[in-house]
């Protein structure tokens, strides 16, 4: 594919370009139209790349290896879509588009840093085009010696089943929004140590700061949901090595937000922000670097490609480069940045509160960190790998989202300058009272583990205090006693001082999702109950004070005698309790290619409002090779499976105690499938090394045969063999169902909507409040004022 | 401020002191066959589960194989029933203890076939 090389090729030496002239256009001013030019030509380069590989993947260009291993003939034209970040390569493509309009848009509202910024973005362009003209999604298949008859193959490999779904088209464009978004702050903080710089770089970065946190959030969230629906597992969030990666990243973005609004408006963090701000970045360069080169491979369930080692090497290189030239630069620039503003506050204050929230976030990215990195960290230091479980994490986050809690319910009630004590409780009262309400409601519902209930109340506090906070800005209520609540326009008043408000409110809407989100993944995780469940075909199982009853499956009807062979197949439970009855239909889907067999699960989800009913599978459908049993008396009609035998009598032949002594039990065997019942004899023969069952073959392939007898009581107990891999014989089924209860996800859907909601209002916010703030800091005088600079920089935006 | 720079401290220490006593209680090394005998609680072991020797017990769900890395094979029992794409693991991580020449295996994991599966078992074919 000469056309993909050539435009990733063409990308980086526009990206190339645009860098030199960027870098130059500081002694030449006119050189900065060429800049703009070279990147958007960089830009578009990108752009074409992704319409090559998308053209490839369409018309089915199976002779390239990227094409070949993630797309195939049958699939749906969505998926073939989406195989363009099925890989490595198509996921550095997807970073690399994001990373692209995002610099278009900062070429246009970096203003004055338009310069500096661009220089450094355009570099990181440079080096993403670099590793895919190494790592490169057109390179061709390697042909296997000897050549196989047909060259190059008619189809592909195909999508991995499990990513065939409406998630793989959502999640990582998003997720890689915000990875991409990281970018930008990174390159604004280095601009401003390079400039010497410290107050307008921090408006400028500060809607790229939310937008970063809220993309990123919202991604990880998406994650969270997909393993929920599709991968079976019965959980959101595994801390597994590649959910980490990006959670340290986006919680240590979340505390430079809280850093900057420090700065604008306190004038403290001067000092630390150019650095809070550049390490998310440099942390997810870092993340992709564990993730990519394979040095966690033994560690995470997800498995890996290294990359190729001229690509590694580009992404060492920026990583290595971007912590030495960040740190370098930050030390170097330390004496001569401006000092803080002098701290003011008395008391408590939203400062103090922002402070702590800022320690508490970057100490909880720090132990993350460490923790994913303690298996290559054990290997370096001891020479022997270890793993941390995941536990660990669980652990150590409940203390840390205790005290969390406290301060995000807290800061949204205080002020700037501080309060005292009882004044905050004054203000806290009422959502605090809520908040123990809501903890009442949850112990009466049944949730009374008291170390549980506790973070419930304190994060219930949080959302109140949230929405309280909202309340007032909304102005709603205000001064108006209950009985207004009667009046419909009420209503109609309260909602228009919320749309008046909605700017404002972005940050508190972002907590009391968050807190929402977080008290549904809390009681989803403490108060899950877990079982195995066993259906059996034709014998009915009790859990969860239903019965469950095994009622096919629908793959049958395509590939008879197999249905786990159909990509759609569906096993069907039916449900019961004395109430209500439903049909569970989780997915079970057997894939085989060259001769490995892979499963594929999709679980069933039946959602009341307050719990889900999570079905899934411990293990691959079995088919039974236990016979069924079924004991009768004499004259005594009975029912297994879909057979019913009714027990005639005994007979007898030959000597009793001789060799050759037969128990024959006469039966009368039917099946709704038979045209007419069969009489059978299947009888137990006295042998020289004992006594043998003698199996009688029924119509359907499947043998009866008599288990044990005992003749004084005239019971029988007749055993039912099933023939496996005959379809005529019905095979048995048995059903490792892992099924579920899990309280309150709803909460979990309900919050982060939210919090992206709250997240964009504030990036709309604080994207207009630029060029004012900008202005402010500049007055024409004197633009080098930093006192003056520092003074104004407090005027809330 | 002294006070708080106190309070600060001590809370710092108590958390480090948290953070420490859970990270030392959850970690687990990753050891090779041959050394099971020296450490045999808590550990991880990356092993290649030889085809011929699964078996699966339907009724308790039970799932016995043998499992070999480079120093040494061993018999895993594994209670948790059969984990999805089980047949198709080039190599599964167990997690668990060792006793009397048998690994209890209270965890597995089976490298999923993720995004980032790829080139290299299409290369195979």
């Amino acid at each position: 594919m000469l056309l993909g090389y050539l435009v990733v090729w063409l990308g980086c030496a526009f990206a190339l370009g645009a860098v030199v002239a960027y870098a130059l256009s500081g002694r030449k001013p006119h050189l900065i139209r060429w800049g703009r030019g070279l990147f958007w030509g960089a830009f578009l380069m990108i752009l074409a790349t992704e319409a090559v590989l998308q053209y490839a993947l369409i018309t089915g260009r199976y002779d390239l290896q990227y094409v070949f291993s993630f797309s195939e003939r049958s699939l749906h034209l969505w998926y073939k879509i989406a195989g363009a970040w099925a890989g490595q390569e198509g996921s550095f493509l997807l970073w690399a588009i994001w990373t692209g309009i995002y610099g278009l848009v900062l070429m246009r509202t970096a203003g004055g840093y338009e310069r500096w910024v661009m220089t450094l973005y355009s570099g990181l362009v440079l080096a993403l085009m670099g590793i895919l003209a190494y790592q490169s999604p057109f390179a061709p298949l390697p042909k296997p010696d000897p050549a196989p008859a047909v060259w190059p193959p008619q189809d592909g490999f195909g999508l991995n089943p499990s990513l065939e779904n409406i998630w793989m088209t959502i999640h990582p464009p998003i997720i890689f929004a915000g990875f991409a978004a990281l970018a930008v702050p990174f390159v604004y903080a280095l601009a401003a140590l390079w400039r010497n710089e410290y107050y307008e770089w921090v408006i400028r970065v500060r809607p790229w700061a939310i937008y970063a946190t809220t993309m990123l959030g919202f991604g990880l969230v998406l994650g969270g949901y997909w393993a929920y629906e599709t991968l079976g597992w019965g959980g959101f969030w595994a801390w597994d090595p590649v959910e980490n990666t990006s959670y340290f990243p986006w919680l240590l973005m979340a505390a430079g937000v809280h850093g900057v609004m420090l700065q604008i408006n306190r004038g403290r963090m001067v000092r630390w922000n150019p650095l809070l701000l550049a390490i998310p970045f440099l942390l997810f360069v870092y993340g992709t670097f564990l993730t990519r080169s394979g040095v966690l491979a033994e560690v995470s369930v997800h498995s890996f490609d290294a990359l190729a080692k001229s690509a590694l090497g580009i992404l060492i290189g920026m990583l290595a480069g971007g912590v030495l030239v960040t740190l370098g630069l930050w030390v170097y620039r330390y004496r001569q940045m401006p000092l803080p503003a002098p701290d003011m506050t008395k008391g408590f204050s939203r400062e103090a509160a922002l402070r702590w929230g800022i320690a508490l976030l970057s100490i909880s990215a720090l132990i993350s960190l460490v923790g994913t990195s303690w298996p290559l960290i054990a290997k370096l230091f001891r020479g022997q790998a270890a793993a941390l479980q995941p536990e660990f994490y669980n652990q150590v986050h409940i203390p840390w989202i205790i005290l969390t809690a406290i301060v995000a319910a807290a800061a949204p009630m205080l002020g700037w300058r501080g309060m005292t004590l009882d004044q905050i409780l004054e203000r806290l009262t009422k959502s605090w009272v809520l908040a123990v309400l809501t903890g009442f409601a949850a112990f009466w519902y049944g949730f009374r583990e008291p170390l549980t209930l506790f973070i419930v109340v304190l994060l219930a506090f949080v959302a109140f205090a949230n929405l309280g906070a909202i309340w007032r800005r909304a102005q709603v209520g205000k001064g108006k006693g209950w009985q207004a609540w009667l009046r419909p326009a009420a209503y109609g008043q309260a909602l228009a001082g919320l749309w008046q408000a909605r700017y404002s409110m972005g940050g508190f809407l972002t907590h009391f999702g968050l807190a929402v989100g977080l008290i549904g993944l809390i009681l989803s995780y403490a108060y899950e109950v877990k079982q195995q469940v066993v259906v059996e075909q034709g014998r009915d199982t009790i859990a969860f004070g239903y019965r469950w009853r095994y009622l096919g499956m629908t793959g049958n009807e395509k590939f008879p005698g197999d249905p786990m062979r159909d990509k759609f197949n569906r096993v069907r439970i039916e449900v019961a309790s004395h109430d209500t009855k439903f049909i569970v239909e989780p997915r079970f889907y057997q894939f085989q290619r060259g001769g490995e067999v892979s499963n594929v699960v999709w679980p069933h989800i039946v959602r009341w409002w307050d719990h889900d009913l999570y079905v899934s599978f411990f293990a691959p459908p079995q088919v039974s090779a236990d016979p069924l049993t079924l004991r009768l008396h004499e004259k005594e009609k009975g029912k297994v499976g879909d057979y019913t035998i009714e027990f005639k009598g005994f007979e007898t032949a030959g000597a009793m105690g001789q060799e050759g002594f037969r128990a024959i039990a006469v039966a009368r065997v039917s099946h709704p499938r038979w045209r007419e019942p069969v009489e059978v004899a299947p009888f137990r023969l006295m042998d020289r090394s004992g006594i043998i069952p003698i199996p009688v073959p029924l119509p359907d392939g499947a043998q009866i045969l008599v288990g044990q007898m005992d003749v004084s009581r005239r019971l029988v107990e007749f055993q039912l063999i099933m023939v496996p891999g005959k379809p005529e014989t019905n095979p048995r089924w048995v059903i490792p169902l892992e099924v579920y209860y899990k309280p309150f996800t709803i909460l979990v859907w309900l919050g982060p909507p939210l919090t992206l909601l709250g997240g964009l209002l504030a990036v709309v916010r604080r994207a207009r409040a630029v060029r004012e703030g900008v202005r402010k800091l500049t007055p024409e005088w004197d633009d080098t004022a930093p006192s003056l600079a520092q003074e104004q920089a407090r005027v809330v935006l | 401020m002294k006070l708080n720079t106190a309070i600060l401290l001590v809370l710092l220490l108590a958390g480090l002191a948290f953070t420490v006593t859970a990270f030392i209680q959850n970690t687990s090394p990753y050891v090779k066959v041959s050394q099971l005998a020296q450490r045999a609680e808590n550990v991880h072991v990356a092993l290649k589960p030889l085809k011929e020797t699964i078996q699966f017990d339907v009724r308790s769900m039970t799932l016995t194989f043998e499992g070999e890395d480079e120093t040494g094979k061993v018999k895993v029992v594994y209670p948790k029933g059969k984990p999805n794409n089980f047949e198709m693991a080039s190599q599964v991580v167990v997690i668990g203890s060792y006793r009397d020449g048998v690994f209890y295996a209270e965890d597995m994991l089976v490298k999923c076939p993720s995004k980032y599966q790829g080139t290299e078992t299409a290369q195979g074919r």
